[in-house]
C-alpha cells in the first residue's frame, strides 16, 4: 500500500483522508480498537447490530479507498489533488468526456466538472455557493462580474460561433440542406424563418449569452442580407427579446430539436459538431465567432428586462482561475491554486487546443486580459510559448 | 427517573429510557434537517431584499401564474383522478395492480425525464400536438404546457392518496345506503365523498404543494410563462441568490397554508368519523 | 321532534308479499345453502351457532353475497339468479329493510339524519313507515335526535339502526341479531315493535339470532342452521319438542341420548331411535306417566349456578351403557346439602329419575353423549 497524503487545498479538496491511505500500522490499530470495544462491551442483542455496522463501515471505507486510489498514483510534478472546474453548459460534453480525462492522464490531478449558464455560475461563485478553481465562461462578461475579488485576469483563447441547427425531418429541412451546400442563399433561409408556421427555438436572452447573441445575430443578418425591416421581429416573434414561446432552457433546447418538435434552433458550432446536429453555418460577420468583427458585432444591442443594455461582443470562450482565500497573493500562483493553474496551462497547451478544435471551437490567438502583475507566471509563459509555436 | 430505583430496576428501565431518548433525538434531528433549508432561507433574507425584488410592478406575476396553473391542474386532477382513485380503491378494474403501477410510474421517474418524454408525447409535431393545435393549444412554452407539467408532477400524489382515502371508507356503509334506496351517484355524494373527504383533502394538499413547486418537467416543456419555481431559477441565473430567494419565500408563504389547514382539518374530521 | 311524515297516517293497501329463495353461496369454510318460502306477515328466525351461515343467508337475500347457484325471488321479481342467466337487481331497487351486525351507522350524519336517510318513496303498494315522532318515541331516541353517532353507546347505536331500517319502506325485513347490545328491559319492547311493524306492513321477516329464547319470542317459525345448512324448519312452539335429528336436538339444548331399545319392551319401531334428554327436563323419582324412567348410579354432582349438575350412569337392565346429565334445582330441596344426601345425590348412589316427555329421534349418527 502506498503512503499518500493529499496536499489539502482548502475547501476544494473533497476527498477526505481515507482509512486505506493511512499507514498500515495505524490502520491495524484502529481495527483493534474497534474489536476491543466490541469485546469489552458485549451489549445484549445489539452486538449483532454493532457488528453489522462495523462490517458495513469497513466495507464502505474499503470501497471509498479503492475508488480513490485510481487518482492517487505517484505524481511526477509534485502536484496532486483535485481541480474543480465550472464551465459554460456548452462545454460540458468536451470537458467531461475528453479534456478532463486527458488532463488527469497527463497531470494526475483529479478533475471534477460542473456545467451551467455562464452568468448563473458567476452568480453562484459570487454568493460563495460554489468554489471552483477554474471558470470557463462564454464571453468575458460573467468573469468581469467576479473581478477583482475572485479573479483579476482571464485568457481569451477560442470562440464559439453561432450556427442554426435544424431538424432533418422538418418540412424546411431541404431548404436548410441546400443552404448548407451553397445551393440556396442564406437570404432565402432567413425569409423562410419568417413564415408563420416556422418553429424556432432559442435560449433565454435574459440569462444566457447564446440567447442574447442569437437575437442580435438575427438583427445583424437583416442588415447584412438586406432583408426588409420587420424581418427580425417576424423571425423572433416580437420586438426586444422576442416571443417567449421560442425560448427554452439550455438543458432542453436540443431535446426539443432532436424530438422533432422544432424546425430549427440556435446552437453553437461546437454543440452541432459534438451532437451531430445538421446545421447551417453563418458568415463570420454575423456569427459572433470572430473577434476581428468585434466592431460590427457591437452595432447590435439588446435591452434586457432589468433595464440593462448588452452590446454584441464576440462569443469568446474565456478561462480564468478563481482565487482561494488562504493562498497568499504574493505566491507564484498569485492566490490561485496550483491545480487550477495547471488546468489552465493544459487547456492552453497544443494538446488542449487540439481537443477543443476537434469539438467545433474556433481557436483564437490567446490574449491575456488583466493587470499583468496579477497574472500567474505559468499562464503568461504558456501563452508566450504557444505564440511562439504558432 | 426517581432516585429510589434499585440498581437492577435501573438496568431494567435504562434500555427503554435510552432508546426513547435516542428516538426523540433522532426525530428532532430529522425535523431540524427538514426545516434547515427554510431556516437558511429566513436567515439570508432581509425585508429590504424582499421588497426590492417583489415590489416592482409585475414582479408578482409569477405568483399569480403559479396559483392559476396549480388551481387548474388540481381541478383537472380532481375531475379525472377521483373516479380513477375510486375505481382502484373498490377494485372495480381488472388487473388493478397494473393500473396502480401505471399511476406510480410518473412518481418513479425524475420530473426532468417526464418533461423530456412529454416533448415526444405532446410536442407540436406529434399526433397529439397536432390535435391540440386544432383547438389552438400548444404544449410547449405555454400556460397550457405549465398546467400539463404540473399535472404530471402532482397526479400520482393525488390519485394514490385518494385511493387510500376511498379504501378507508367502509364498503358496508355504501351497501347500507344503497339498500336504503340510493343509486350509486347518490351514495357517492351522501356517503363516500363525505367520509373520504379528510383523506381526499390531505392528498389534495400534497398534490397542491407538488404542483406549486413543480420544476423538473416545467423547465423542459414550459420555460415560459414563469411560475414561482421557474422565476426563482431564472432570477438565480440572471441576478443571483438575492433576486431569487424572495421568490422562494413567496412560494413557501403561498403554498404552505393550504396544506397545513387541510392536514389540521383532516385530522380533526377523522376523529369524528370513527365510531 | 315536530317533523312528521305527511303520508304516515294514511291507510295503505295491504298486499301480500312473498319471498322464495333457493340458493347456494360459495363461502369458506363451507357452502351455505337455503330453501325458504315466506309470505305475508310470517316471521322466521334463523337460529344456530356463530359461523353457521345465518348472516350469509340474509345477506344473499339482500343481494350482498353472490349466489353460486339458485335464485332469490320477492313477489314476482327475481332479485338474484345465478343461472342460467345471471341476474341481479340493484341494491337500491330491492326495497328490502336490512339491519346488519354491526349495524353500520353513517358516522358523519346525526341520529336524525341517519334515521331519515332512506330516499325510497313509499309507493307501489308499499305501506308507509311509522311517523318519525312515533318511531323516535318508541325507541326512546327523541332526546338523542341531534347527537352524532360517535357519542352514543352500543345499545343506543343499535336502536338508531333499528329506527333507520323501520323508517324506510320495504317489502321484506331482514334483521341480523337485532337484540345485540340491548339490555333486557329493551328486548320485549323491540320484539313488540318488530312484530307490530311486520304485521302492519304485512311483509315477511327474517330474524337472525343465536339465542333460542329470542327466536321463539319473535318468530312463528324457526330454522335451525348449522354448517351452512338448514337442518330443520318448524313452528317456534314445536321445535323444542320435535327435533328431527341429534344435531338439531343438541343445538336446542338436549345433552344426553339414550337408545330407545334400552328398554327392550314395547315395539320394534323404536329400533335405531334414541330418547333425547334435556338437562332441565329431568325430575327425581319414578313417574311413568310423565315420561321415561331411568335408573342408574350417580357419578358426579357439581354446582352450576343455583342448580346442581348431576351426572348419572344409566344402569337399567338391558340398557346400553349411557350417561345422562341433568340439572337438579335447589328450590325442591330446601336444605341443600342434607337433601342432596337424602335424595341419594352423591357419587356412587343408586338413583331413579324421570325424563319428562323426551323426544324420540332417529339415531342417525353415533350418539355424542359425552358432550360437556
Amino acid at each position: 500500500m502506498s503512503k499518500i497524503y493529499y496536499e489539502t487545498n482548502g475547501g476544494q479538496d473533497r476527498s477526505s483522508e481515507t482509512c486505506n491511505s493511512l499507514p498500515e500500522s495505524r490502520q491495524r490499530n484502529s481495527f483493534q480498537r474497534r474489536y476491543c470495544w466490541l469485546r469489552q462491551k458485549p451489549t445484549h442483542g445489539s452486538s449483532r447490530t454493532a457488528l453489522a455496522l462495523v462490517v458495513l463501515s469497513i466495507l464502505a471505507v474499503t470501497i471509498t479507498a479503492c475508488s480513490s486510489t485510481k487518482n492517487t498514483n505517484n505524481p511526477h510534478h509534485g502536484i496532486s489533488g483535485h481541480v474543480d472546474v465550472a464551465y459554460a453548459g456548452s462545454l460540458e460534453r468536451v470537458n467531461d468526456t475528453t479534456l478532463g480525462p486527458a488532463f488527469t492522464d497527463k497531470t494526475h490531478i483529479a478533475y471534477q466538472g460542473r456545467g451551467g449558464g455562464s452568468f448563473g455560475l458567476a452568480h453562484e461563485i459570487m454568493a460563495s455557493e460554489i468554489q471552483p478553481g477554474v471558470f470557463e465562461s462564454v464571453g468575458s462578461g460573467p468573469i468581469k462580474l467576479l473581478e477583482p475579488k475572485f479573479t483579476s485576469f482571464y485568457v481569451q483563447f477560442m470562440a464559439s460561433p453561432l450556427v442554426i441547427a435544424y431538424n432533418p425531418h422538418s418540412r424546411y429541412a431541404s431548404l436548410f440542406s441546400r443552404v448548407q451546400q451553397g445551393k440556396a442563399s442564406l437570404k432565402q433561409l432567413f425569409e423562410a424563418m419568417t413564415s408563420p408556421g416556422f418553429r424556432l427555438g432559442r435560449t433565454n436572452p435574459a440569462t444566457d449569452p447564446q440567447g442574447q447573441a442569437f437575437v442580435m445575430m438575427v438583427h445583424l443578418a437583416v442588415a447584412y442580407l438586406h432583408l426588409p425591416s420587420g424581418t427580425a421581429r417576424r423571425i423572433l416573434g416580437g420586438t426586444g427579446l422576442g416571443a417567449p414561446s421560442q425560448i427554452f432552457s439550455e438543458t432542453s433546447l436540443d431535446a426539443h430539436l432532436q424530438a422533432g418538435q422544432l424546425d430549427a434552433a440556435s446552437a453553437f458550432l461546437s454543440q452541432a459538431v459534438q451532437y451531430h446536429l445538421p446545421y447551417v453555418a453563418l458568415p463570420a460577420a454575423i456569427n459572433f465567432g470572430d473577434p476581428a468583427y468585434s466592431s460590427s458585432y457591437a452595432a447590435a444591442s439588446l435591452l434586457l428586462p432589468g433595464g440593462k443594455v448588452v452590446h454584441g461582443t464576440p462569443l469568446t470562450v474565456d478561462i480564468t482561475a478563481i482565487r482561494e482565500n488562504h493562498v497568499p497573493l504574493s505566491s507564484s500562483t498569485k492566490g490561485y491554486s496550483k491545480q487550477a493553474i495547471s488546468f489552465i496551462s493544459f487547456v492552453l497547451s497544443p494538446r488542449g487546443r487540439a481537443i477543443y478544435k476537434n469539438a467545433g471551437y474556433e481557436l483564437l490567438k490567446e490574449q491575456v486580459v488583466g493587470n499583468p502583475a496579477s497574472v500567474p507566471s505559468i499562464v503568461e509563459k504558456t501563452v508566450e510559448n504557444s505564440k511562439i509555436s504558432q | 427517573m426517581s432516585s429510589y430505583l434499585l440498581p437492577q430496576n435501573r438496568s431494567m428501565a435504562s434500555p427503554l429510557k435510552v432508546s426513547s431518548a435516542i428516538a426523540i433525538a433522532i426525530s428532532v434531528l430529522v425535523w431540524l434537517a427538514m426545516l434547515g433549508p427554510v431556516a437558511a432561507l429566513l436567515v439570508h433574507l432581509s425585508p429590504s431584499k424582499i421588497v426590492a425584488t417583489l415590489a416592482p410592478p409585475g414582479a408578482l406575476d409569477p405568483l399569480f401564474i403559479s396559483l392559476e396553473a396549480s388551481i387548474l391542474a388540481l381541478f383537472v386532477l380532481v375531475i379525472t383522478g377521483t373516479p380513477l382513485a375510486w375505481l382502484l380503491a373498490r377494485q372495480k378494474l381488472p388487473a388493478g395492480r397494473v393500473w396502480e403501477t401505471g399511476v406510480l410510474i410518473p412518481l418513479l421517474m425524475p420530473p426532468l425525464v417526464i418533461g423530456l418524454l412529454l416533448i415526444y408525447l405532446v410536442g407540436p409535431a406529434t399526433p397529439i400536438g397536432k390535435v391540440l393545435a386544432e383547438i389552438h393549444l400548444t404544449a410547449s412554452n405555454t400556460f397550457f404546457a405549465l398546467v400539463l407539467a404540473e399535472i404530471y408532477e402532482s397526479a400520482p400524489y393525488y390519485i394514490l392518496g385518494a385511493e387510500a382515502a376511498f379504501t378507508k371508507v367502509d364498503k358496508r356503509l355504501e351497501e347500507n345506503a344503497a339498500l336504503l334506496g340510493d343509486r350509486w351517484p347518490r351514495t357517492l355524494r351522501r356517503i363516500t365523498l363525505p367520509l373520504a373527504a379528510p383523506g381526499l383533502a390531505t392528498s389534495l394538499a400534497t398534490a397542491w404543494a407538488r404542483a406549486m413547486g413543480a420544476f423538473g418537467a416545467v423547465i423542459i416543456i414550459a420555460y415560459h410563462p414563469y411560475g414561482l419555481p421557474m422565476k426563482t431559477w431564472i432570477n438565480l441565473e440572471e441576478i443571483g441568490l438575492n433576486g431569487s430567494l424572495p421568490y422562494a419565500l413567496c412560494l413557501i408563504v403561498v403554498a404552505l397554508p393550504l396544506p397545513i389547514l387541510a392536514y389540521l382539518w383532516s385530522s380533526r374530521a377523522q376523529g369524528r368519523l370513527t365510531l | 321532534m315536530t317533523e312528521v311524515q305527511p303520508q304516515a297516517q294514511q291507510l295503505a293497501i295491504k298486499e301480500d308479499h312473498t319471498l322464495t329463495a333457493n340458493f347456494v353461496v360459495g363461502r369458506k369454510p363451507h357452502m351455505v345453502s337455503a330453501q325458504l318460502q315466506l309470505r305475508g306477515n310470517s316471521k322466521l328466525a334463523l337460529f344456530g351457532p356463530s359461523g353457521a351461515g345465518k348472516t350469509t343467508i340474509i345477506e344473499a337475500i339482500a343481494g350482498l353475497a353472490r349466489l353460486e347457484s339458485g335464485w332469490v325471488q320477492l313477489d314476482s321479481d327475481i332479485l338474484s339468479q345465478a343461472s342460467p342467466r345471471s341476474r341481479h337487481v340493484a341494491l337500491w331497487q330491492r326495497t328490502i329493510g336490512l339491519l346488519r351486525q354491526p349495524p353500520g351507522l353513517f358516522p358523519h350524519l346525526s341520529v336524525l339524519e341517519n334515521i331519515t336517510y332512506s330516499s325510497r318513496p313509499s309507493r307501489n303498494g308499499l305501506v308507509t313507515p311509522l311517523s318519525l315522532s312515533k318511531l323516535l318515541e318508541l325507541l326512546d331516541l327523541t332526546e338523542l335526535a341531534s347527537e352524532m353517532p360517535y357519542r352514543l353507546s352500543g345499545g343506543q347505536l343499535q336502536r338508531v339502526a333499528i329506527a333507520r331500517v323501520l323508517y324506510s319502506p320495504f317489502k321484506l325485513l331482514l334483521l341480523d341479531e337485532p337484540y345485540t347490545g340491548l339490555d333486557a328491559s329493551w328486548r320485549g319492547a323491540l320484539t313488540k315493535l318488530v312484530i307490530d311493524e311486520v304485521d302492519r306492513r304485512h311483509v315477511p321477516c327474517i330474524v337472525v339470532t343465536h339465542d333460542l329464547a329470542q327466536a321463539q319470542e319473535v318468530a312463528d317459525e324457526i330454522a335451525i342452521i348449522q354448517d351452512g345448512r338448514i337442518l330443520q324448519l318448524a313452528p317456534a312452539d314445536e321445535i323444542v319438542k320435535k327435533p328431527n335429528s341429534k344435531e338439531v336436538a343438541q343445538l336446542l339444548g338436549y345433552r344426553s341420548f339414550i337408545a330407545a331399545t334400552s328398554f327392550g319392551n314395547k315395539d320394534n319401531k323404536n329400533k335405531d331411535m334414541v330418547w333425547a334428554i334435556h338437562p332441565q327436563k329431568v325430575i327425581l323419582g319414578e313417574h311413568h306417566k310423565f315420561g321415561v324412567v331411568l335408573q342408574g348410579i350417580v357419578k358426579s354432582v357439581k354446582p352450576a349456578g343455583v342448580e346442581w349438575e348431576v351426572e348419572m350412569e344409566v344402569t337399567q337392565p338391558n340398557s346400553t351403557q349411557a350417561t345422562i346429565t341433568f340439572m337438579h334445582n335447589h328450590s325442591f330441596d330446601q336444605f341443600a346439602q342434607d337433601l342432596l344426601v337424602q335424595n341419594n345425590l352423591r357419587p356412587g348412589c343408586q338413583l331413579t329419575v324421570t325424563a319428562i316427555d323426551p323426544p324420540l329421534i332417529p339415531n342417525s349418527r353415533p350418539p355424542v353423549s359425552k358432550r360437556m
